[in-house]
């Protein structure tokens, strides 16, 4: 957890301030986002609001006033109601907050079975490698999509057959990316130098790889939480995720459908968190691309 | 080079494998004992001696190896079993629809493709700031709509409130134009950004300056030299998609009520319609897996060294 927190302080402040085209330095500031880390912190924000906000709105999500149904947005309404007069403000918290909740811990899973088998694949290579990559090439030749639908068809809908469903075949890509990224640090000269040493396999993996596993790392679970969330919103919309009563942002959009000449605002605010959480994860995965091209030009 | 091919080839067979292994155990996995719904159908008590006669009748006794063998046989006659819930063959519910979702992803995918490069290219040869610009902050706001909530958009713009075009059912190429629009905005951005990309990049190397600097006419550096440099990254790119492209025409369809199998596949999923799945996964995943490594072959013979980055590994 040290050298986590470390790297990420190390976003934040300049260790050296880099020098400009004339070889002067350039003013240092208290505190200076790098350029690349601005879409990540934002992006982690949004991510804490989704998982406060239902806690501050004290609606009922599912309570129904049909006298006050389809309401347009209002003072007192901010999104407008639904057919049965829900409070479709509290409905879109309550329901990101469960597609948030499935997406990360899909995207966890998924991320630390690639960590784990590209980082093995990398480390030790030989047969262990070979066999690995070799069923790394062999997901990555199955349709993605076609599996997590068959596979919700085959294991019936629920939440943990969603997340299966989800990991199933992600893996493969990040896992090949890793494997790559272990690959090019292993062959480095301070692992050399570690293993001259004489230090222990696990320190090696673990203080010397890890580190430097750790922002491709992000970069690739943001970007997957971006796909992710995708999937899990159309998925909903299909009605093969949750399951109304309760909301999610898909569930929500499938239910303004009957309402789109009448109520069009039902559709704008589900759809506007999907787009503004999709596209900030993609944002900050491109932040985090960015961020390690330049740590890459540096050494 | 020969072991990329044979190395390529290989892991095909797996996959072929895993894909019609899932097939089959869904379309075996039946509710139940099919013997006991047999009985059941033809209002025979089930004795023990009938249930035996049947199981073995029915080759239920013998090992799953020889049961795949069989079931695969019966694939290749076109006999895919029945569906649970209509107890139609899944073959006829199937073959009746594949022609609508060709029609579909084929115009989409000819639709993103085709525009989407050619665009790409107008805005990397051109360099016209405004256009370039424009275009690419549209498309980026386009792209990152689900195509669902695109498809629901485009209804809600064109069919509600313009009311120009008809946004479900199947027949005339008005019907076309929603599905595909809904389908191709996403890939087409990342084609255009992929290929104007790629050529910019190209127009900056140095063998382009020797092409101009021999007096080669715009056109032919265009098409000679550019595109065909550009050609590798897109190859990939639009391969790949062609996957994302079929399965997500299964969500697209069932939105505009596209008579495809798409839609069946969607329905058959919320029903749990076993041997309609497995049906499903046989007709696409194959296909899929085909143009993957078409693809695939096709990057290798645009530029060999493809191969060679490839089976770089760890020794």
């Amino acid at each position: 957890m040290k050298w986590f927190l470390q790297r990420l302080q190390a976003g934040w402040h300049l260790p050296v301030t880099p020098l400009d085209d004339g070889g002067r330095r350039q003013p240092r500031s208290t505190l200076v986002i790098r350029r690349g880390w601005f879409f990540p912190l934002i992006f982690v924000a949004f991510l804490g609001l989704g998982f406060v906000s239902p806690m501050l709105i004290s609606t009922d999500p599912n309570h129904i006033q049909i006298n006050q149904r389809l309401q347009p947005p209002s003072a007192e309404y901010w999104f407008g109601t639904d057919h049965l007069g829900r409070d479709v403000l509290a409905r879109v918290s309550h329901g990101g907050r469960t597609t948030l909740t499935f997406g990360l811990c899909a995207v966890a899973i998924t991320m630390l079975i690639a960590l784990g088998i590209g980082m093995f694949a990398g480390y030790y290579g030989g047969q262990v490698d070979l066999w690995l990559n070799s069923l790394i090439d062999l997901v990555l030749t199955l349709p993605t999509l076609l599996i997590t639908l068959a596979l919700l068809g085959i294991l019936g809908v629920s939440g943990p057959t969603l997340i299966l469903a989800l990991v199933s075949t992600a893996w493969a890509a990040p896992a090949r990316i890793l494997r790559a990224t272990t690959l090019a640090i292993r062959s480095s000269g301070y692992i050399e130098a570690a293993r001259a040493l004489g230090s222990p396999q696990h320190r090696i993996l673990w203080r010397h790889i890890a580190p430097n596993i750790a922002t491709p790392f992000l970069m690739l679970a943001s970007l997957e939480l971006a796909e992710v969330l995708l999937v899990i919103s159309a998925l909903s919309f299909l009605g093969l995720g949750t399951q109304p009563p309760h909301a999610d942002w898909g569930v929500m959009i499938a239910e303004s459908r009957a309402y789109i000449g009448q109520a069009p605002w039902l559709m704008w605010a589900p759809g506007l968190y999907i787009v503004l959480y999709s596209a900030l994860a993609n944002l900050a995965g491109d932040g985090l691309k960015q961020v390690l091209d330049q740590s890459l030009k540096r050494t | 080079m020969g072991h990329y091919f044979q190395r390529r080839l290989l892991i095909t067979f797996p996959t072929l494998f895993l894909i019609t292994l899932g097939a089959f155990l869904l379309t075996t996995a039946a509710r139940g004992d099919p013997v006991l719904i047999l009985l059941e159908q033809s209002d025979q008590p089930p004795t023990p001696e009938l249930v035996a006669f049947y199981r073995e009748q029915l080759g239920l006794n013998d090992r799953l190896p020889v049961r795949y063998w069989r079931w695969l046989g019966s694939v290749v006659q076109g006999d895919l079993g029945r569906s649970f819930l209509s107890q139609r063959p899944v073959a006829a519910i199937l073959g009746e629809r594949i022609v609508p979702t060709l029609v579909l992803g084929f115009t989409a995918f000819i639709a993103s493709t085709i525009v989407g490069i050619l665009l790409g290219a107008v805005l990397a040869v051109t360099r016209f700031w405004q256009l370039d610009l424009v275009t690419r902050m549209t498309l980026s706001v386009v792209s990152a709509i689900p195509s669902f909530c695109l498809a629901i958009g485009l209804i809600s713009l064109f069919g509600t409130h313009l009311r120009l075009l008809p946004v479900a059912g199947y027949g005339s190429w008005q019907h076309l134009v929603l599905p595909t629009l809904a389908l191709a905005l996403g890939p087409l951005f990342v084609t255009v950004r992929l290929t104007r990309g790629a050529m910019i990049d190209i127009l900056h190397e140095d063998y382009i300056r020797t092409a101009r600097a021999k007096g080669l006419d715009q056109r032919r550096i265009i098409f000679h030299h550019v595109l065909r440099n550009a050609a590798l990254p897109l190859t990939t790119f639009v391969g790949m998609r062609f996957g994302a492209l079929l399965t997500g025409a299964a969500i697209i369809e069932s939105i505009f009520a596209w008579p495809g199998m798409g839609t069946v596949f969607i329905t058959a999923i919320a029903g749990r319609d076993l041997p309609v799945i497995g049906g499903y996964l046989l007709l696409i995943g194959p296909l899929i897996i085909g143009v993957n490594l078409l693809t695939d072959l096709l990057c290798w013979a645009i530029d060999p060294r493809v191969a060679f980055s490839h089976t770089q590994g760890a020794r």
